[in-house]
């Protein structure tokens, strides 16, 4: 059954998604619509700027900056209280790519959290369920000083 | 045949590294420029406000620095394993080692085992100096 995502978290996602479309200089020009979200679990429908392009396809790259967010996103929906994290590691692997102005799909899961880890996975791939990138990711919930390590989200 | 280290460049790799970067829009959104420096290729991102992740903490999201380092390991493959037609990533590992601040990052690649079809690569980024490293990947390549 699908458990709710806790109502602090989702009025700050709320802001959050608002504050990426129309200010964040990295994703206000990567078009993306909510698929779907309960507790754990997102889905974004993305569509691929050509400033990520190499060559005819987009690059990998992109895939990975799309995948390290969403696996955020996820844990931040696994959640009671809203807080920041911090990418401790992040695995990708790349199966294939597609033509930047594809609209492909990313799906994102946070497994658990545990001892302030959030342990996350997720894919990129096409509406007809080609494959495009896997990643697994943990992160780390919070901040222990006002310096915090890691690389923020 | 294995390769451990950092290997010598010449101007012809590095001319190898410039053609793919310009026909790659991503090499200019991530701000990237290799050189050589003491005979082995130093990579670098110039920081541009695009790169930011976090607006309240000013730091590089996590992806756009595995993303630089990803890049900076395929293009050590392209310079130096000239005899090779193609090269496809299979896998970035990136472990997050400091925050990276809203500054330029600078990359060095090692090769770390090169087989017949796959090569494993290590890159090292930092941004204040190499002494204080604050991602390092693990990057497998495709060779054919």
């Amino acid at each position: 059954m699908e458990e709710k995502i806790s109502p602090a978290v989702s009025k700050m996602l709320a802001i959050t998604e608002q504050h990426m479309r129309s200010e964040h200089v990295l994703f206000k020009d990567i078009p993306f619509k909510n698929l779907s979200a309960d507790r754990g679990n997102v889905a974004f429908a993305i569509t691929l700027p050509t400033h990520f392009s190499d060559g005819e396809e987009i690059h990998g790259g992109l895939f990975t900056i799309l995948l390290d967010t969403i696996l955020a996103v996820a844990a931040w929906t696994k959640m009671d209280v809203f807080q920041p994290q911090a990418t401790i590691n992040l695995k990708t692997d790349f199966f294939a790519s597609v033509p930047p102005g594809t609209t492909i799909e990313c799906h994102a899961t946070c497994e658990d959290i545990v001892d302030e880890v959030a342990f996350c996975r997720g894919r990129a791939l096409c509406p007809d369920g080609k494959k495009l990138a896997h990643a697994a990711g943990t992160f780390m919930v919070g901040t222990s000083s006002s310096t915090p390590k890691g690389s923020r989200l | 045949m294995t390769i451990i280290g950092l290997l010598p460049v010449d101007q012809a790799a590095l001319d190898r590294i410039n053609a793919w970067c310009g026909q790659a829009p991503m090499a200019n959104w991530l701000g990237f420029e290799a050189t050589i420096e003491q005979d082995n290729l130093l990579y670098r991102l110039a920081f541009s406000e695009q790169h930011v992740g976090n607006v309240i903490t000013r730091s590089l999201h996590g992806g756009v620095i595995s993303s630089f380092l990803e890049t900076c390991a395929h293009m050590e493959g392209l310079a130096l394993l000239d005899e090779v037609e193609h090269i496809k990533i299979i896998s970035v590992h990136c472990n997050y080692l400091r925050a990276a601040k809203d500054l330029d990052m600078q990359a060095r690649v090692k090769i770390v085992h090169r087989g017949r079809r796959v090569a494993f690569l290590e890159a090292e980024g930092w941004q204040t100096g190499p002494e204080k490293l604050v991602a390092r990947a693990a990057v497998a390549l495709r060779l054919s």
